[in-house]
């Protein structure tokens, strides 16, 4: 049973041999296994989505010198459960002259988006909902089905901020994205597969931050800003920018639709965290230097889940540290930045990458 | 149990196919035609091309569907319902058009299929690994692509070239605007 | 090489500021909010922390330090301050005979204190002053001295400047006794010693 922790690639197998044993067919034990999964992953989410609102609450009163919530449960833990119950109470409004089957898919769209990429995320060995050879590029792909869905919901909305919103949104997400990529690209030669289990095996002698030379302190230095704008996360939350927009996009948006958004802002904050951690910090893979066995040994007794989490919970903090610490740009600041200034810088990243692995530049061989 | 999910996934292509060019209203014929695109997404991957289905969500869903629908919200005309005005004649010549598409389509396929059954080749698609692709893209050899890969760098280049020279803001001697 | 100078110099802006941010999130001590109904009794306001006024008196004499100039009364946008004065006989100095307070009108702006060239004048910090009728919020601050004690029913008729003749004076009706009767419930303030 403890062996299960750390080969959570056994557990699978285990898993999937017991179905196929308890209902007679593979394909059946496939169609059980994805359920469980579903299941799995949605009660996942909307934990995951509590947590972390939570979380940024209390971290950002504390960077402030405040507390935070402090009343729902000791130190405000129920707070987020409260606030979801209100959610969900709610009533639904659809404004009136609104598109109301565009209004009502353009929330569905965007959770969906963010929800299917969470299915590529490796968690722990073998433990991939969906495993592609082609991870890493499908992931980025449906990432930016997102953009559309908040597209439709501004202008299914009727509402001429919200349009406007939906466009900066929209704006930034496309240009954003750009970076994002390529600075994952950057990084792609070097392990030269783009199956994210794979990804973090090609870790084993150290993690790629440090093991591409330069390049991959650079690529991570930009895709941390570049996602961080993708997340429409301050300093880039132009989109949002409240005293102009009154929450742009999702203005007109109450009750379950408008926390179909909020689920999906926090889980995509997640995801680009889980990204970063799988590509740059090697997943699930302990912290080893090699030649000291003994730490090694003591640093394998975490097991890979723990080491996953942990080290997205670190990048997820960095993300938040930035929301409360900068100023917001203005937008046409943004596009400057974006277009002159990261966009150049990685694609001489990724030039610089292509010359060190035809060179055979690596640390740690 | 594969044919149920192809027909399932084509039927939603068809239909959404179908919605795109009869809903009157150009937004969602654009999210109609998201789902379309998605949808043939999904064939690609039944068909275990999962670099061709990935590029198709990247580029065609990500992609030009966001462009398209950019350029439908910078629209006025948008958010009205259109009106069938067009003459009858109209509706002819499209459905003639349509015929001839679909008659070409048909008869490429079926010879494409015949040919195939003829030179005894398997029709099951061949995966092809991420790393064949790209060394069939920028080989010079008899396999390879690289020529049309270059050339279309260099369409893209054009166009890229264009688009800035087009958005460049002409400065006014005048006013003497300052640009940043 | 203006760019690179340029960027450098913006990062160590923006790492300085998540280092001071940082600082803040790693010690919980330096938090300011207050737990407040918890917390009541080790309540700590800070200083310059403005709630109602209240007069000043010497330490020496004992007396008020007002002279009943009326100056606070003009500064007062409010109208908010009700005075009447008379000559001391001992000292030939002009005191209040009422000093009126309606704290129910005062916006806690402070231009007041300020106005006060006398030093007679201050901001205290006490803020809990919910009163079950605006009536019970008017309040007499010179109450330490025996004329001034607890009768409210001439307030109005006052000889100091009044900018606004119908609306300054709150209207005298008979309910007045009744709710100087009930004064005593709300909450008085604890602190209400000079500095
Ligand atoms: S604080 Fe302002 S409103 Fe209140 S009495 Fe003084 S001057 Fe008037
Ligand atoms: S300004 Fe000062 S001294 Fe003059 S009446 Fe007001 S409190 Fe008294």
């Amino acid at each position: 049973m403890e062996s299960y922790i750390y080969r959570t690639d056994k557990l699978i197998l285990d898993l999937t041999e017991w179905l196929t044993e308890a209902t007679g067919s593979a394909f059946a034990a496939e169609v059980v296994k994805m359920s469980i999964a579903a299941a799995v992953l949605s009660a996942f989410v909307g934990l995951l989505a509590m947590i972390l609102i939570y979380i940024e609450r209390k971290v950002a009163g504390h960077m402030q010198q405040r507390v935070g919530p402090m009343r729902v449960g000791p130190h405000g833990i129920l707070q987020t459960v409260a606030d979801s119950i209100k959610l969900v109470a709610k009533e639904g409004l659809t404004p009136k002259n609104a598109d109301a089957f565009i209004f009502n898919l353009a929330p569905l769209l965007v959770f969906a988006s963010s929800f299917a990429c969470l299915s590529f995320i490796p968690f722990s060995p073998g433990m991939t909902i969906v495993s592609f050879n082609v991870g890493l590029l499908f992931i980025l792909g449906i990432a930016s089905v997102g953009v559309l869905g908040i597209l439709a919901g501004g202008w299914a909305s009727n509402n001429k901020w919200s349009v406007l919103g939906a466009m900066r949104s929209g704006a930034q997400i496309i240009s954003y994205e750009l970076s994002a990529t390529l600075a994952l690209l950057a990084i792609v030669p070097f392990f030269g597969t783009l199956d994210f289990q794979e990804i973090v095996l090609s870790q084993q002698k150290g993690w790629w931050i440090w093991r591409a030379p330069g390049v991959g302190l650079l690529g991570f230095l930009i895709y941390t800003i570049a996602s961080t704008a993708e997340c429409n996360r301050t300093p880039f939350d132009i989109a949002e920018g409240e005293s102009e927009l009154t929450g742009g996009f999702h203005t007109e948006y109450s009750a379950m639709k408008f926390a179909m958004f909020f689920l999906a802002e926090f889980i995509n904050i997640f995801i680009v965290s889980a990204i970063s951690a799988t590509v740059f910090f090697g997943g699930w893979m302990p912290f080893h230097i090699e030649g000291l066995d003994t730490l090694n040994r003591v640093f394998d007794l975490l097991p890979p889940i723990v080491w996953f989490f942990g080290k997205v919970a670190c990048l997820v903090f960095v993300v938040m540290w930035f929301r409360w610490t900068f100023p917001r740009l203005r937008v046409d600041q943004l596009m400057h930045f974006e277009w002159k200034y990261l966009m150049p810088l990685s694609l001489i990243n990724l030039a610089l990458a292509a010359i060190a692995v035809s060179a055979g530049l690596y640390f740690f061989n | 149990m594969e044919t149920l999910i192809f027909y399932t996934t084509a039927f939603f292509i068809l239909a959404a196919a179908g919605y795109v060019v009869t809903t009157m209203n150009i937004f969602r014929a654009a999210i109609g035609l998201t789902g379309v695109l998605a949808g043939i997404a999904g064939l690609y991957l039944l068909m275990n091309a999962q670099f061709l289905s990935a590029v198709q969500i990247t580029v065609y869903v990500g992609g030009i569907m966001v462009l398209i629908v950019f350029a439908i919200l910078l629209m006025p005309e948008a958010s009205m319902h259109l009106r069938r005005e067009n003459p009858k004649w109209f509706r002819f010549i499209g459905g003639v058009s349509a015929a001839l598409v679909f008659a070409v389509l048909a008869y490429s396929i079926t010879a494409f299929i015949g040919a195939q059954d003829a030179a005894g080749t398997s029709l099951e698609p061949a995966a092809a690994s991420i790393r064949e692709i790209g060394l069939a893209l920028l080989s010079p050899g008899g396999n390879g692509f690289v020529l049309p890969f270059e050339f279309v760098s260099v369409v893209l280049i054009a166009a890229l070239i264009g688009a800035t020279t087009i958005a460049k803001r002409t400065p006014n001697p005048e006013t003497k605007e300052e640009q940043e | 090489m203006n760019i690179f100078v340029k960027t450098l110099r913006g990062l160590k802006g923006l790492l300085s500021g998540m280092g001071l941010t940082f600082g803040y999130f790693a010690r919980p001590s330096k938090v300011i909010t207050q737990q407040y109904p918890e917390n009541r009794n080790t309540l700590k306001l800070p200083e310059r922390s403005q709630a109602r006024i209240d007069l000043i008196k010497n330490a020496e004499t004992g007396r008020y330090n007002c002279i009943a100039c009326g100056l606070c009364v003009k500064a007062c946008p409010n109208n908010s301050i009700e005075l009447t004065k008379f000559k001391d006989p001992e000292t030939k100095k002009f005191r209040p005979e009422k000093f009126v307070y309606h704290f129910e009108r005062c916006l806690v702006c402070g231009l007041c204190v300020e106005a006060c060239k006398f030093d007679a004048l201050r901001m205290t910090s006490e803020f809990e002053t919910a009163a079950w009728s605006p009536d019970d919020l008017v309040e007499i601050l010179n109450k330490d001295d025996p004329w001034a004690h607890d009768d409210k029913s001439d307030i109005g008729q006052q000889t100091a400047p009044d900018k606004n003749e119908q609306t300054a004076s709150p209207a005298r009706d008979t309910d007045r006794q009744e709710h100087t009767g009930a004064e005593e419930k709300t909450i008085q303030p604890k602190d209400r010693s000079p500095k």
